[in-house]
């Protein structure tokens, strides 16, 4: 048996709310990898209590009685397992009643395990790639408009220009061969509204969020410096991205981050698109019949952008919806780096999504977040239905009025 | 009875009084007990400061979560011996942590066991609705105490006949004297020592015991003839356990499951495809998720004998199912077997740990 000293410090508020946990197990029935497994160790009561007995031991009731204790190293080994067998996606902290808010917790936790040294087999090879690159795919920063090269929309869209508006494009959408499309779309609408807008080409690195999930915060910083840097040189009053997690990482963790207000309001697409409609810079014709949306965990419960998406979609087609939505929205499995971890139960997670879909009857799902799009449409593969997927961005771009 | 009146003050009072007293001059390391925070919840936490005490609760309306024989296990387990720790126990805590103590997963030398009286407590999900009305859970238990009724709480206190631990080193008994004083019993040699140490005068007192158990004792019969019912056979327990999920919550939060890793949690439980195909034609059909009611019978078969019977399965269950029933059920009958009272002597030997020749007859034929 190997023991090992495990240095894990946690604010004071937030060792409060971890000792809050009651174990009511209100939790329990909607943690989407439960759901899909069915194994008590994805659970957050199991997680949590793991979470407690290293705390404890390093800076809690235990270690202000014998100072620092030593765990096994098998149970630290089997607590990262299960930690990164989560997407992160929040359903947790939306049930629970304490305010132990797990999902912060949880993010903590991957944080103490990534300062230990303990990270899971299937991360090394990506860390690695990560470190070197600057995006978690593994690209390179030449690649970042490859999805614009390909669509030959080189020298009809602004690149690095003082402009009002700055599209943030973020890693999924521009490195994903299924996402490219969602960069084009928003290309197409911020084109055909006169948008004085601009990209920020290869001075664009990636929003740092991946860090977080891993737990190195000080990447995370850097990557933060650098893309605050970048948009205020351009002198942009607001940043729009696609991106759920980008939206979330930028409005929310960059001022935390930084320690300071930022210079610039940040968007989700949805809500551009929405305001636009409603300035009546833009029209869309009803160009599909029957559509059901499938609510992003970050952009709905995270962010409490719900009502935008819908009022879009209203205006192209019938608006089907689906019994978990909004607030209480079920994950699609691909958050919190579920899918490098373990594509199998990431998938089984998009296929329990995708059949409330075709319950619906509705022909297309749409989402607004590019990893939801490649989760849903793989689990639509596995399934073997012919249900499209498609990002919120490319229906409207396709049925722009004009 | 042996034990010192303090009279007059309010209980809670009284309890942080003496506690003050013990710390001021020395003679606690730290108190594990509850502290309440700003929106009124209340979680575990250490005290050692007696500044700090303002914030303790006392007699608290809820066991949230991990019991504070749980706690006592962690705090303990990896040899500690430094300073006394007194911890605020529930009479059903303290016998789960003389359980613990059998099966080395806490050491008695350390701890100060104060077992504060107690008539029953709330269900986790009552307390947080209660909190968020604007009512004060722990005044109308308070309250419910003095006037005797238990119709709110939890349904293993109702039927529950330990108000008093029957092994404690001190235990505090406020409820009939209605709000006006504290008597410490001092039930060992720890614990009278300590309120020598305090400066107090220990003096035979009278022994009062509490009007409820009778109806308790009715209730309980009528409560296990119940349970009997619901669990009579096979096809029964597959009904009972119909709803579980397997999420195991209910080991979690148990103050007497004692492995270190549950087998059930283990990865021999994630079958491949073929073998599930390979089981249907024999069984014809089977529950899913498999291996739920073996995991609860072989948990039972760990804990029953010593089952404390403070129902916190029940309380963690996600889909209400009515756990106390079968797990109440089953160590009633259990420790009747083996004339076992969990909780009763940290010297006696926990039946699960004993073997002689000549037990249980009827089951072995005397082999």
């Amino acid at each position: 048996m190997r023991l090992v000293y495990v240095k894990a410090e946690l604010e004071p508020e937030e060792l409060e709310r971890l000792r809050l946990c009651t174990a009511c197990g209100e939790c329990i029935v909607e943690c989407p990898v439960f759901k899909a497994t069915g194994n008590s160790k994805h659970l957050p009561v199991n997680k949590g209590r793991a979470l407690r007995r290293i705390v404890e031991r390093s800076q809690g009731i235990v270690s202000s009685l014998q100072g620092q204790v030593p765990l096994r190293e098998y149970f630290m080994r089997s607590s990262v397992s299960k930690l990164y067998e989560c997407t992160l996606c929040g359903a947790c902290t939306e049930q629970c009643k304490f305010d132990v808010k797990p999902d912060d917790l949880w993010y903590q936790f991957r944080r103490i395990m990534y300062e230990n040294g303990f990270i899971p087999e299937g991360m090394k090879v990506l860390i690695t790639a990560f470190k070197e690159k600057g995006d978690p795919y593994g690209m390179g920063r030449k690649m970042r408009l490859y999805w614009a090269k390909r669509a030959k929309l080189i020298g009809k869209i602004p690149i690095n220009r003082k402009a009002k508006t700055v599209y943030f494009v973020g890693c999924t959408t521009a490195f994903t061969r299924i996402n490219r499309v969602s960069a084009v779309s928003m290309a197409q609408i911020l084109n055909a509204v006169g948008e004085e807008w601009t990209l920020l080409g290869d001075e664009e690195v990636c929003c740092g969020a991946p860090w977080l999930m891993i737990g190195d915060v000080n990447s995370a910083k850097e990557s933060a410096k650098r893309n605050v840097e970048a948009i205020e040189r351009l002198g942009a009053e607001r940043v729009v991205t696609t991106c759920p997690t980008c939206f979330k990482q930028l409005k929310v963790a960059y001022p935390k981050l930084l320690e300071r207000e930022l210079g610039f309001e940040v968007i989700h697409a949805t809500q551009l698109i929405s305001s636009y409609l409603m300035d009546g810079m833009l029209s869309l014709r009803e160009g599909i019949r029957e559509i059901v949306y499938h609510d992003p965990c970050e952009l709905a419960r995270q962010m409490g952008v719900i009502e935008e998406p819908r009022f879009i979609l209203t205006k192209l087609g019938v608006l089907k919806e689906l019994e978990k939505r909004g607030l209480e929205t079920q994950c699609c499995g691909g958050g919190g780096f579920l899918r490098a971890i373990n594509e199998e139960i990431s998938v089984k997670v998009a296929q329990l999504r995708v059949n409330q879909a075709l319950e619906t009857g509705a022909g297309i799902l749409a989402t607004s977040c590019p990893s939801c799009k490649m989760n849903l449409s793989e689990g639509a593969k596995v399934l073997n239905t012919n249900i499209d997927v498609v990002d919120l961005v490319e229906v409207v771009a396709r049925n722009i009025e004009v | 009875m042996k034990g010192v009146f303090i009279p007059e003050r309010d209980p809670r009072d009284a309890i942080r009084f003496v506690l003050r007293q013990a710390m001021e001059k020395g003679l606690l390391g730290g108190i594990l007990g509850y502290r309440r925070n700003n929106s009124g919840l209340i979680y575990p936490y250490l005290f050692t400061s007696k500044e700090e005490l303002s914030q303790l609760v006392p007699i608290s309306p809820v066991i949230s979560g991990y019991s504070m024989a749980t706690l006592s296990s962690w705090i303990t387990t990896n040899g500690y011996s430094g300073e006394k720790i007194a911890v605020l126990l529930k009479p059903c805590e303290t016998r789960a942590v003389i359980e613990l103590s059998k099966f080395d997963q806490v050491s008695l030398e350390n701890l100060l066991l104060m077992t504060v009286e107690c008539l029953g407590t709330y269900h986790v999900l009552d307390f947080i609705d209660m909190i968020e009305g604007g009512e004060s859970p722990e005044e109308s238990l308070l309250k419910s105490y003095y006037s005797r009724e238990d119709d709110a709480f939890r349904e293993a206190c109702k039927i529950c006949m330990y108000p008093k631990a029957p092994y404690s080193d001190l235990n505090l008994c406020f409820i009939s004297l209605g709000g006006k004083g504290l008597v410490v019993e001092t039930s060992s040699e720890k614990g009278y020592h300590l309120m020598e140490k305090l400066g107090f005068s220990v003096q035979e007192l009278e022994d009062e015991a509490l009007e409820v158990i009778d109806i308790r004792k009715e209730r309980r019969k009528e409560f296990l003839e119940k349970s009997r019912q619901d669990l009579a056979g096979p096809e029964k327990i597959n009904e009972f356990f119909q709803d579980c999920i397997n999420c195991h919550n209910c080991m979690e939060v148990c103050p007497i499951c004692f492995c270190e890793e549950c087998f059930f949690d283990a990865d021999r439980y994630e079958y491949v495809t073929r073998r599930f195909l390979n089981w249907s034609p024999k069984e014809g059909t089977f529950p899913l998720p498999e291996a739920k009611i073996q995991f609860h019978l072989g948990r039972a078969l760990h804990m029953s004998t010593s089952c404390i019977t403070c129902g916190l399965c029940q309380q963690a269950c996600p889909k209400q199912i009515k756990l106390s029933e079968f797990f109440i059920l089953l160590a009633e009958e259990n420790q009747a077997l083996f004339d076992y009272v969990p909780g009763r002597d940290p010297e006696e030997k926990p039946p699960i740990r004993e073997f002689y020749e000549e037990e249980l007859e009827e089951y072995t034929g005397g082999t």
